[in-house]
C-alpha cells in the first residue's frame, strides 16, 4: 500500500495526468464516484474530486493504486501538498 | 528450440525475410475489410486516432470475439485464445482478474527491481566477453536476460529453458505447429502452472505467483482455471515478446542503425528514448497471421467516418498507426534519440494496456545501454539475409544472430 491518509483527514483532488493516461478504465470502474472515462477516452476527475475537493474514498484510493500507469496523484484539497503516491 | 523452430519455415516460403524495421505496413487511410486468415471478413484500422479509439471505445471488446456467435478468429487456436484469460473478458471481470496482478506491475513497482535487473545483465555481459567472439547474442542474451527475469519474479528458479521454450513456442503459434501439437504442449503448461500454484499454496513466498494467490483469496471470484492461464501468460508474455523487440532492435542497431551505438553507451536517458522509438517502429512480428490487435463490436460504431455494423470483428493495426505520417515524421535514424511525437500503440491502450509494459521498458533500456557501453565495437558478423527466423508465430525475431567485436 501507498501512505494513505488517516481516516477522517482533509478533502482530497485527484489529478489526471493526460500525458501518462492510457484509458485503461481501471479507475472509472473502482471509483466511478470519483473519476470517469471522457469523451477522448482518458480518465477526469468526476465533480468535487477535480475542484474543491472531497472526501477520500478506499475506492479512490484503490483507484490511484492500481493505476496501471500512475497518471492519478492524490493531493490536498486544503494544504495542496501531495498525498499518494508517495513521492 | 532453435532447431525445432526452423522446421517451422515450412509452408511460409524459403525466400530471405526481411528484418522487421523493413516492414512495409498498411497505407494508412477509412477502416477498410479484409479478411483473416480463417475468412472471417475483418475491419482493418490503421489511423493513429481510430486504432485508439478501436482500443479503448468500450463498444468494441475482446469477449466478443470469443462468444457463442462469433466467428472463427484463429486457424489454430493458442493460448492467446483462452475464452477466460485475462486477455479474453472485459469490464468488472476483467478489472477483478487484472488487480490480482496488477500492482506489481505500476510504474514504481517495476523501478524496485532496477538494480537486480542491471546486474542481471552485466553478468550476462561479463559471460559474453569471456566466451568472446564471435557468439550468438540470443542465446548469450536476448534470450536469457527476459527469462531470468520473469523468472525471478515468479519464483521459478528451476525453469528448464528448453521446456519454457517449447511452451512459448506453441503457446504463440499460428501455423508453426498442428492444432495437436499445440493442444498437447498447452495441457503440459497449464499442469506445470497448477504444479507452482499448488507449491505456494503450501509454502507463499515474496514471489508475483504468491501475491496473485492471495488477492484471488480476496476477491473470491477467479476461478482456478483463470488462475492457471494467468500464472502461465505471465510466464509467456513475461520474457516472449521483449526477447523477441530486444533481438529485433539488435538486427537494426548493429546493421542499419549501427551510428547509433555511440549515443546508446553515453547515458541511460538516450537509452531509454531510443527504446520507446524502437518500440514504436520495429513491429514484433509480420502481420500475415494476425492484421492487427483484435477486438469486436457490441453495436454499430462509427470510426474514422464509417459506421461498422455490431458483431464486427475489428483489426487494429498497430504497426500502420506507430508510423502514421500524418502523426510520425521522419525516419528511424533521425528520430532515435528523440521524444514521441504522440502515443504509440506497441503495448496496446484501454483495459488490456499491456500489463508489463514498464517491466519490457526497463529491460530493454538497460539491456541496450550495457550492451554498447561494455561492447562499443560489436557489429553483425553475417549480413542480414542469413538471419534463420523463428517462423509461423505470433511473432518473429532471430533464432541466432551472430555478432563479433
Amino acid at each position: 500500500m501507498t501512505a494513505g491518509p488517516q481516516a477522517g483527514a482533509d478533502a482530497v483532488v485527484v489529478r489526471v495526468d493526460r500525458d501518462r493516461c492510457i484509458g485503461s478504465g481501471m479507475c472509472a470502474l473502482s471509483a466511478p464516484g470519483s473519476l470517469a472515462l471522457g469523451a477522448d477516452g482518458l480518465a477526469e476527475p468526476v465533480a468535487g474530486h477535480g475542484a474543491d475537493g472531497e472526501e477520500l474514498t478506499p475506492e479512490l484510493t484503490e483507484a490511484v493504486d492500481f493505476c496501471p500507469v500512475e497518471a492519478l496523484t492524490l493531493y490536498s484539497a486544503r494544504g495542496g501538498h501531495r498525498i499518494a503516491p508517495a513521492e | 528450440m532453435s532447431a525445432e523452430n526452423s522446421a517451422t519455415g515450412a509452408g511460409t516460403g524459403t525466400a530471405p525475410l526481411v528484418p522487421l524495421h523493413c516492414l512495409r505496413h498498411l497505407e494508412p487511410g477509412p477502416p477498410r475489410l479484409g479478411a483473416l486468415p480463417t475468412g472471417t471478413p475483418v475491419w482493418l484500422v490503421s489511423r493513429h486516432a481510430d486504432v485508439r479509439q478501436v482500443l479503448t471505445d468500450p463498444r468494441l471488446g475482446r469477449a466478443p470475439l470469443y462468444a457463442p456467435d462469433a466467428p472463427p478468429v484463429s486457424l489454430t487456436p493458442n493460448l492467446l485464445d483462452a475464452p477466460q484469460s485475462l486477455l479474453n473478458i472485459d469490464g468488472t471481470e476483467h478489472q477483478r482478474l487484472r488487480r490480482t496482478v496488477q500492482r506489481a506491475f505500476t510504474p514504481r513497482a517495476i523501478a524496485r527491481w532496477r538494480p537486480w535487473v542491471a546486474s542481471v545483465v552485466e553478468a550476462l555481459i561479463d559471460e559474453l566477453i569471456d566466451q568472446g567472439p564471435p557468439a550468438d547474442i540470443v542465446a548469450a542474451y536476448t534470450r536469457p536476460l527476459p527469462v531470468a527475469v520473469i523468472s525471478r519474479l515468479m519464483g521459478l528458479d528451476g525453469l528448464d529453458g528448453k521446456r519454457l521454450a517449447h511452451w512459448s513456442d506453441h503457446a504463440l503459434s499460428t501455423i508453426a505447429h498442428s492444432a495437436e501439437a499445440i493442444g498437447n504442449a498447452m495441457a503440459e503448461f497449464a499442469a506445470f502452472g497448477a504444479s507452482v500454484i499448488a507449491e505456494r499454496r503450501d509454502r507463499p513466498g515474496d514471489d508475483l505467483v504468491s501475491s496473485l494467490l492471495t488477492a484471488a483469496a480476496e476477491d473470491g471470484s477467479i476461478t482456478e482455471q483463470q488462475l492457471i492461464t494467468l500464472v502461465i501468460g505471465l510466464v509467456v508474455a513475461g520474457h516472449e515478446t521483449t526477447m523477441t523487440t530486444l533481438g529485433n532492435a539488435l538486427v537494426y542497431l548493429l546493421g542499419d542503425g549501427r551510428d547509433a551505438w555511440q549515443r546508446l553507451a553515453s547515458d541511460e536517458a538516450s537509452a531509454a528514448a531510443a527504446t520507446e522509438q524502437l518500440l514504436r517502429a520495429v513491429p514484433l512480428g509480420d502481420a500475415d497471421h494476425l492484421p492487427g490487435l483484435l477486438r469486436r463490436t457490441v453495436e454499430d460504431v462509427e470510426i474514422g467516418g464509417v459506421v461498422i455494423p455490431a458483431g464486427s470483428v475489428v483489426a487494429a493495426d498497430t504497426g500502420a498507426a506507430n508510423v502514421d505520417p500524418e502523426v510520425f515524421t521522419g525516419d528511424l535514424l533521425t528520430e532515435l534519440f528523440s521524444p514521441l511525437a504522440a502515443p504509440m500503440y506497441t503495448f496496446g491502450a484501454g483495459p488490456h494496456h499491456c500489463l508489463g509494459a514498464w517491466l519490457a521498458r526497463m529491460e530493454l533500456e538497460l539491456a541496450l545501454h550495457r550492451l554498447a557501453r561494455r561492447l562499443p565495437s560489436l557489429r553483425l558478423a553475417r549480413p542480414t539475409e542469413q538471419i534463420d527466423w523463428r517462423r509461423g508465430l505470433l511473432t518473429r525475431s532471430p533464432n541466432a544472430l551472430q555478432v563479433a567485436w
